[in-house]
C-alpha cells in the first residue's frame, strides 16, 4: 500500500504529521513533505488513523 | 468483532456528520460486520462542516465539494441509512430509539447528534438573518454575498472571524460586534492580539462591548441598532453566537445531561451507550477535568474510541485526546492544542527572522496545559507529546527554547 496526497486539497493542519511521523511532515506555513509514501503492514494503523483524521480529505493509502 | 453467535440487533448510530461517519468507518475498519444504521436528520449526510465558513463563502469549492465520504464510500459502508429523520426519543429499558413513526432496535447505540447554532432572539420574521453551521446555511449565505450586501456579524468568535476574512477577500465590507470588551481574551493577549490586528489591517470594523438591541426591516433586514445607541445599515445579520448541543430528545431517557451527554471517561453514557463529538461530555484523564469540546478533531478521534469501545467485549479505553483547534484567516494558520480553560501562566514568543511564527504556550499549576500558534504548525504539534505527558512547564520552555532558538520571548504583550 502507499499514500496518496491531493496537494489541491491539503490545508496543511498536520494531524497527519503528528499522527503518523514517519510518513508525514508538515512546516509552519503548513507545506507538506510525504516522507515515507510506501506503507508497511506495521504502519498501516497511524497511517488510516491520518487518513481519517484530515480535515481536508487529502489523504488517501491506494494498494 | 461482535461476539454473538445469534443475529444480533444492530449498532445504531445517531447523527450523520463527522462524528456518526467517523464512528460507522471505523465500525467496518475493526471488522465489524453486523448491521449498522444511521439516523441522521439531515438528508446530506456526512459533509464536511470547516470549508464551510471559509472556502465555500469564497467560492473556491463548491458546497458538493465537501463531503467526508462520498456516496460511493458511503455505500461501501453499507448501512441502513435513515436520511432526514430526526430521532425523537430513546427507550433504554426497551433498547431502542423512536424515530418518526417506527421503532429502531439497537444492541449499541451511539449518540453523535452534535450541536446547533445559537440564535439571538431577534427579528423571527425578518429574511436574511442567517448562521452558518449547515450546508444549507452555506449555500444560503454564498447566495446573498453575490449582492455584495453589507455585512454584520454577531459575535467575534471563530466562525465570525472567519467568515469577516472571507468576506474581506470578496471585497464586502463586514462589521463584527461582541458584547465582550476583550474577546478571544481566553487564548492569551497575545494570540487575541495578532488575530485582531489581521483584521483591523484588512479593513474589518470591530466594535467590542456592544450588543445588538434591535432590527429594523420590511422583509428582510436593513437595519440593527447597537446597546450604544448606533444604527449600522444591513442586508445580512450573520449570528456567530456558539451552538447549543442537541440533547432535547434524550430528555425523558434517564441519561445524565448536564451542559451535553454525560459520559464517563471511555465514553460510556450508560450500559451499552456511548456518545462522541459536540454533544458528549466526558473526563478527559490527561487534564483530570470535564470537558465538552466543539471543534473537528474531537469528534473525528472520539468517533473512533466510541467505535473501538463499542466493540470491546469488556471495559474500554478512556478518550484522552487533546481538544485542537485550526483556523485560517486571510492565509495565516491559527492553532490551538490543549487545555486552554483557565491557564495561569502565559509565554509569547515570536520569531526574530522576521517570518509570523509566533506561539503561546499557557500553563497551569506548573504544567504545560496547552499552545497557541501563528504560522506555526510544526511546532504546535511537535508539542503534543509534551502536552499529552503533562510536561513541567519550565522544562517545556526549555525544550522550546532549544529546539526553536529563532523563538524570543515577548516580555510585554500590548494589549488593545
Amino acid at each position: 500500500m502507499h499514500i496518496k496526497v491531493d496537494a489541491d486539497r491539503c490545508i496543511g493542519n498536520g494531524m497527519c504529521a503528528a499522527l503518523a511521523p514517519e510518513h508525514f511532515e508538515v512546516s509552519n506555513d503548513g507545506d507538506l513533505t510525504v516522507l515515507q509514501e510506501v506503507v508497511a503492514d506495521s504502519d498501516v494503523v497511524p497511517v488510516q488513523g491520518a487518513v481519517l483524521s484530515c480535515p481536508a480529505a487529502a489523504i488517501t493509502v491506494v494498494e | 468483532m461482535s461476539t454473538h453467535s445469534k443475529r444480533s440487533d444492530p449498532i445504531v448510530i445517531v447523527g450523520g456528520s463527522l462524528a456518526g461517519v467517523r464512528a460507522a468507518q471505523a465500525l467496518r475498519l475493526r471488522g465489524h460486520d453486523g448491521e449498522v444504521v444511521m439516523i441522521s436528520d439531515e438528508v446530506e449526510v456526512g459533509y464536511d462542516r470547516p470549508p464551510l465558513s471559509k472556502a465555500v463563502l469564497t467560492g473556491q469549492i463548491a458546497p458538493e465539494d465537501t463531503f467526508l465520504v462520498g456516496e460511493e464510500a458511503l455505500a461501501k459502508l453499507d448501512l441502513q441509512l435513515l436520511r432526514g429523520q430526526a430521532a425523537q426519543s430513546l427507550d433504554i429499558a426497551g433498547k431502542r430509539v423512536h424515530v418518526g413513526g417506527s421503532t429502531v432496535a439497537y444492541d449499541k447505540l451511539l449518540i453523535a447528534t452534535g450541536s446547533r447554532a445559537r440564535r439571538l432572539p431577534l427579528g423571527r420574521n425578518l429574511g436574511n438573518i442567517l448562521t452558518l453551521r449547515t450546508l444549507d446555511d452555506a449555500r444560503a449565505v454564498h447566495k446573498l454575498l453575490q449582492e455584495k450586501p453589507r455585512v454584520v456579524i454577531a459575535g467575534f468568535g471563530f466562525i465570525g472571524c472567519e467568515v469577516a476574512a472571507s468576506l474581506s477577500e470578496l471585497g464586502i465590507p463586514v462589521t463584527i460586534v461582541d458584547t465582550d470588551v476583550s474577546p478571544l481574551a481566553q487564548f492569551g493577549s497575545g494570540f487575541r492580539e495578532a488575530i485582531t490586528s489581521q483584521h483591523r489591517s484588512h479593513g474589518v470594523d470591530m466594535r467590542f462591548g456592544v450588543g445588538i438591541t434591535n432590527v429594523y426591516g420590511v422583509r428582510d433586514i436593513e437595519r440593527v441598532e447597537l446597546t450604544d445607541g448606533t444604527f449600522l445599515e444591513c442586508d445580512l445579520l450573520l449570528m456567530g453566537v456558539g451552538s447549543v448541543p442537541n440533547v432535547e430528545w434524550l430528555g425523558s431517557s434517564g441519561l445524565r445531561i448536564n451542559d451535553g451527554l454525560v459520559c464517563d471517561a471511555t465514553l460510556k453514557a450508560d450500559k451499552n451507550i456511548y456518545g462522541a463529538g459536540d454533544v458528549a461530555s466526558w473526563v478527559n484523564p490527561v487534564f483530570g477535568r470535564r470537558m465538552r469540546v466543539e471543534h473537528w478533531t474531537n469528534a473525528s478521534e472520539q468517533a473512533q474510541t466510541a467505535a473501538r469501545n463499542m466493540l470491546a467485549s469488556q471495559g474500554g479505553e478512556p478518550y484522552r485526546g487533546l481538544p485542537y483547534f485550526w483556523s485560517v484567516q486571510y492565509g495565516r494558520r491559527f492553532q490551538y492544542l490543549g487545555d486552554l480553560v483557565a491557564f495561569d501562566q502565559t509565554l509569547w514568543l515570536e520569531a526574530a527572522d522576521g517570518s509570523s511564527t509566533a506561539i503561546g504556550l499557557c500553563g497551569k499549576e506548573g504544567v504545560l496545559v496547552g499552545v497557541t500558534g501563528i504560522d506555526s504548525v510544526a511546532i504546535v504539534m511537535g508539542l503534543r507529546a509534551q502536552i499529552a505527558s503533562r510536561c513541567g512547564w519550565g522544562q517545556a520552555i526549555k525544550l522550546v527554547q532549544e529546539k526553536y532558538p529563532y523563538l524570543r520571548p515577548q516580555e510585554r504583550i500590548q494589549g488593545e
